[in-house]
C-alpha cells in the first residue's frame, strides 16, 4: 500500500514542480520543456490510476503531438525576435496575489468544509476499469460523441492548415 | 487505493497553477501551454473519480477533453502563426485589432 503513495508523491511533485518551472522560466523552449516534464508526470499519475489507455493516449497525444507541435511553431517563428520581447505582463505581479487568494481559498473551501466534501470511501471491493470497459462505453453509449469529436478533429485539421497557408 | 482527496488536491493546484500562467504570461505560445495543462488537470480529477466508483465513463471524458485539447492547440498554433506573419510579435497585448 504504501509504494503507491511513495509513486502518488513522486509523480504529482514532479507534475507540480515543473508546472511551476513552466510559468515562471523565461525562455519559452524551456516552458515547453517543462511543460513535456508535467505531461509525462500526470501520465505517471494516470498509469498509478491503473487508467493505461488515457496514459497512453497521454503520451502519443500530448507528448508525442502537442508538445512536439508547440516546440515546432517556437523555433519556426524566429526564435531571436521572440525571445528579445517581454515575457510577463504588466500585471503579473496582482494576478500572482488574486490567484493565490484563490487558491488558498479553494483549499480552504475543501479542507475546513470537509463535510461538504465528503466522498465516499474507496472500497477495495470495486475493480478498476479496463481498456476493454473503456471500448465499451466508448462505443456503446457516446457512439455519437465519438462521431462528432472525429468530425471536429477533421475540421480542426483542416483549419489549421487554411491558416497556416500562405497568401490566404 | 489512495483516499480520493490527494488527487483532488493535486488537481487543484496543477489547476491554479495554470491559470496564474495564463494571467501572467505575454507570450500566446506559453498562454496555450497553460491552458492544455488546465485541461490536463481536469483530467486527473475524472480518471480519479473513475477509479473510485471503478465506472469507465470518467476515462471516456478524459479522452474526449484530450481531442478538444489537440484541436485547441492546432487551430491556436494556426492562429499564431498567421498572425506572427502579419505583425513580427507573439505579445498578447498586441493583439488588439478587433480593439475600438
Amino acid at each position: 500500500m504504501a509504494i503507491s503513495y511513495i509513486v502518488f508523491f513522486l509523480f504529482g511533485g514532479l507534475a507540480a514542480v515543473s508546472e511551476f518551472l513552466m510559468v515562471t522560466r523565461k525562455d519559452a523552449i524551456e516552458s515547453a520543456a517543462f511543460f513535456l516534464t508535467s505531461i509525462l508526470a500526470t501520465g505517471g499519475i494516470f498509469l498509478q490510476l491503473r487508467a493505461e489507455f488515457v496514459f497512453g493516449a497521454q503520451i502519443i497525444l500530448y507528448a508525442g503531438g502537442v508538445c512536439v507541435l508547440f516546440l515546432f511553431v517556437l523555433l519556426l517563428l524566429k526564435p531571436d525576435i521572440l525571445f528579445r520581447q517581454k515575457q510577463f505582463s504588466g500585471q503579473a505581479r496582482i494576478a500572482t496575489v488574486l490567484v493565490a487568494v484563490l487558491g488558498t481559498l479553494a483549499l480552504a473551501a475543501a479542507g475546513i468544509g470537509g463535510g461538504l466534501f465528503r466522498f465516499p470511501a474507496p472500497s477495495s471491493s470495486v475493480l478498476p476499469a479496463n481498456t476493454g470497459d473503456v471500448a465499451r462505453t466508448l462505443f456503446q453509449d457516446y457512439p455519437l460523441a465519438l462521431e462528432m469529436v472525429a468530425v471536429l478533429l477533421l475540421i480542426a485539421m483542416i483549419g489549421a492548415v487554411v491558416m497556416a497557408k500562405r497568401g490566404t | 487505493m489512495i483516499p480520493i482527496n490527494y488527487y483532488v488536491f493535486l488537481s487543484l493546484l496543477l489547476f491554479t497553477v495554470g491559470i496564474a500562467g495564463v494571467l501572467t504570461r505575454r507570450n500566446v505560445i506559453v498562454i496555450l501551454m497553460s491552458i492544455e495543462l488546465i485541461l490536463n488537470a481536469v483530467n486527473i480529477n475524472l480518471v480519479a473519480f473513475s477509479r473510485l466508483y471503478g465506472s469507465a465513463d470518467g476515462q471516456v471524458f478524459a479522452l474526449f477533453i484530450m481531442v478538444a485539447a489537440a484541436a485547441e492547440a492546432a487551430i491556436g498554433l494556426g492562429i499564431v502563426i498567421a498572425f506572427f506573419r502579419n505583425r513580427e510579435t507573439l505579445q498578447s497585448d498586441e493583439m488588439d485589432n478587433l480593439k475600438w
